[in-house]
């Protein structure tokens, strides 16, 4: 997919090429060169390389493009096609990180504002890439931006199309409500994932996406590059311009990438926040990380490469964070599910034992109200739980606190208030790709669907509400976990 | 662990693994010396808990392809797994022989030498990979950490992790640990001041900061800093505030504070108890003496 903006596009809508504010430094993220700021956008003398271009492809000035005499024109300077994004990274509630990919190396300008017929504020980056990384900082919480990506050589993308922007988080303290789209094993690249998007675009509307999560195996077989492509970049284009997508490892990634060094494509398509830029405790590495959005803490913990000993990295890290936050909802989110008798069984995979004998009890003895796993191709959502860390058969009475449905107007919300015991609900998300068969017999389910879905989110002061939306748009699956006065 | 930290592993397919696992048997009826089908499938036992057989899957594909770094790398992390060190050290170490920029076999051998007790030549291995490493995650400085038995070593490992990583928990933690055990308060309390000050500020740290300021002898701000940790607990909301973890936090603090604190004062009502008592005392005596 390619896309082309003109420099009359900047004229026309962005109130002419002289921009009126400038951009504060980006942050110091070492990872991301020191960007600086530009006045004037079409230029082609600050510092970026300019590209010439025949088509869609590279040339030299001057040299002919076409086969001459009929189809043929002047190699002259262009904007190279943007070929992967515009695509949102690692936001909060002051800053964001904006990546795109271009065909030939550029420098990399973001032109932004609040107000979408006048982006204001310009971010430039004068070192010629084709992986475009600016990080925006000294934003407002709870303020919808509008943007627009591009080389200095005048092609903006994004310019004046309501697509092309985000809110940011409005910070701890929000009443209003938060949704949140979760996908699991969705790199399939194919009809299956496509029906499970449209049916939740169909689903959330006008009402759009705050943020979303995908829960590994993003990207089938091997998570390389060009599977990325396909199955991410070129499945969700319009949701990730418009919302922040915080992504978990799978054993699919895992193939490609490399946790020793943070190498491959996963680690380098997406850019997560290991120094705690999003709310969290910093872990140092992208592979387990924390952030806040609205009144939730989200924790993405790392189920195939990193220690889960008690003293290892991964879970001192943990720790410290679960005891830092002060967000009354917690979430967290791994690929390999503690209970399952989907297409994988956590009775005998010691990647999903080890989570649940492990990483549980450390996130249960800090309040954790939601657990989203992947993996296998099904739903399966269980009771509200506590104290359950062996196998299916050893679940008993006195670990399920509340064995009903969790719905309001059924047996009623499972209850989160002060002084309850606690308790948190298990979720496998791992159908938004393909389903495979199972037993889906799990003594710890509630309910498991064979059904191609996604799961919705919405969460808010009082309440954490959950929906499993299949491929078709029907909700087969809710409940509510209430936690007024917390 | 370690088999699923093994570089660009085989393509393994994708649905339920006694599925695949039973896919790869089939191919390898027709292709029974197939190097990468050997691979996978033992990569898939090895994920379902089946060390054993995935270890004869492996050592058949390490002796079809003995140049391959990748079947030699898994190969040696089931071994670790199955606890034979031994045999792993000597598979890694003809390995780095052949390819000496490899540096997850390079920390592969770091794991098998701890698990022999050749502490030093592991910490060399942990040096290498960590040096030939691009960007290494906060595990890798922390295994260092307890392999090293020298300890300027020790600190100046998890300096190194610090320098790279920034100020992380994980790190600071252990160093803080360490210093104090080391009586060196003052290199303790510079390691806290490298924290962000959102994480210094967190209940947990104010612990840390307090038991710090109390090895030093300064037991005013270690109070402080408890009591700041109990402030710190009681601004959380009410649902946060209500988990094991922060109980036992609180009651640490609680602990610790105890400690710290002068014997109490008497107050005013203490005070009122004392002059009450004392003249009632005073009363019965007269009471009870002999009329004089």
């Amino acid at each position: 997919m390619s896309m082309r903006a003109s420099l009359c596009l900047v004229v026309l809508i962005g109130g002419g090429c002289g921009l009126e504010e400038w951009a504060g430094p980006v942050g110091a993220d070492p990872s991301l060169p020191s960007d600086r700021s530009s006045t004037s956008l079409g230029s082609t003398s600050t510092g970026g390389t300019p590209v010439f271009a025949c088509g869609d492809g590279t040339c030299d000035p001057g040299e002919l493009c076409g086969t001459c005499p009929d189809d043929c024109g002047i190699c002259e300077q262009g904007a190279p096609d943007i070929v992967r994004g515009p695509y949102l990274q690692s936001g909060s509630a002051e800053q964001v990180v904006i990546r795109w990919r271009t065909e030939a190396p550029t420098a990399s300008v973001v032109a932004f504002g609040r107000d979408p017929e006048h982006l204001a504020r310009v971010v430039r980056r004068d070192e010629p890439t084709t992986e475009h990384a600016v990080r925006l900082t000294g934003l407002r919480a709870d303020t919808r931006y509008h943007y627009a990506v591009g080389a200095p050589e005048g092609a903006l993308v994004g310019l004046g199309d309501p697509t092309y922007s985000w809110r940011t988080d409005p910070g701890p303290g929000y009443t209003g409500s938060t949704r949140v789209w979760v996908i699991g094993d969705s790199g399939t690249a194919n009809g299956e994932a496509r029906a499970v998007r449209d049916a939740y675009r169909d689903f959330t509307g006008s009402r759009g996406t705050d943020l979303w999560l995908m829960l590994g195996d993003n990207a089938y077989d091997d998570g390389t590059d060009d599977e990325y492509q396909a199955a991410v970049f070129e499945m969700y284009p319009e949701l990730l311009r418009s919302a922040v997508l915080w992504p978990t490892i799978g054993n699919h990634d895992g193939h490609s990438a490399n946790t020793l060094d943070q190498s491959g494509p996963y680690f380098d398509i997406f850019t997560l926040p290991k120094g705690g830029e999003a709310g969290g405790t910093p872990s140092g590495t992208e592979a387990y990380y924390s952030f806040d959005y609205a009144n939730i803490h989200f924790v993405c913990l790392d189920s195939l490469d990193s220690s889960v000993d008690q003293d290892g990295d991964m879970l001192t890290w943990l720790r410290d964070d679960l005891l830092a936050t002060t967000q009354p909802w917690l979430v967290a989110f791994w690929h390999h599910p503690p209970y399952s008798k989907g297409s994988h069984d956590s009775d005998s995979e010691s990647s999903l034992e080890k989570m649940r004998e492990e990483v549980l009890p450390v996130l249960e003895e800090h309040g954790v109200d939601l657990v989203l796993g992947g993996h296998s191709h099904a739903y399966e959502r269980s009771m509200y739980l506590h104290g359950h860390y062996g196998r299916s058969s050893s679940l008993t009475g006195d670990m399920i606190v509340d064995g009903g449905d969790g719905r309001p107007e059924g047996d009623g919300a499972y209850e989160r208030l002060a002084g309850t015991r606690e308790g948190a609900v298990y979720v496998v998300a791992g159908s938004s790709g393909k389903t495979s068969s199972a037993s889906l017999d799990h003594a710890a389910m509630y309910v498991s669907w064979l059904e191609l879905g996604s799961v919705v989110l919405d969460v808010d002061e009082a309440a954490l509400r959950l929906t499993f939306l299949d491929d078709a748009g029907r909700e087969l699956d809710w409940f509510t976990i209430r936690g007024h006065g917390r | 662990m370690i088999l699923g930290w093994c570089l660009a592993g085989p393509a393994l397919g994708h649905g339920p693994l006694p599925e695949r696992v039973e896919a790869l048997t089939e191919e390898l009826q027709g292709h029974p010396e197939d190097p990468d089908a050997l691979l996978r499938r033992g990569t898939l036992r090895a994920q379902q808990g089946q060390h054993g057989a995935a270890l004869a899957d492996l050592e058949l594909a390490h002796h079809l392809a003995p140049d391959r770094p990748d079947i030699g790398e898994r190969l040696a992390a089931t071994l670790l797994e199955l606890d034979r060190p031994s045999e792993a050290d000597s598979l890694l170490t003809r390995l780095l022989e052949a390819s000496p920029e490899r540096s997850h076999a390079r920390y592969l051998r770091a794991r098998a030498r701890v698990a022999l007790g050749r502490r030093t030549e592991a910490v060399r291995d942990f040096d290498e990979a960590i040096a030939g490493a691009g960007n290494p995650g906060p595990g890798v400085y922390l295994e260092r950490f307890a392999a090293e038995d020298d300890p300027e070593a020790r600190i100046a490992g998890l300096a190194e992790g610090v320098e790279r990583l920034g100020p992380v928990v994980t790190l600071v933690e252990p160093a803080v640990r360490e210093l104090l055990d080391a009586g060196d308060t003052d290199a303790a309390r510079s390691w806290l001041e490298q924290l962000p000050a959102s994480v210094a500020a967190t209940p947990r740290w104010r612990i840390i900061e307090g038991r710090v300021h109390a090895a030093a002898g300064h037991h005013g701000e270690a109070r402080a800093a408890l009591r700041a940790a109990l402030a710190g607990l009681d601004e959380r909301p009410a649902g946060r505030r209500d988990t094991s973890a922060h109980r036992a936090l609180r009651a640490e603090i609680e602990r610790e504070l105890a400690v710290l604190e002068p014997l109490p004062k008497l107050g005013y009502l203490g005070a009122i108890g004392v002059v009450v008592g004392g003249a009632l005392l005073l009363l019965v005596r007269r009471a009870l003496s002999p009329p004089g």
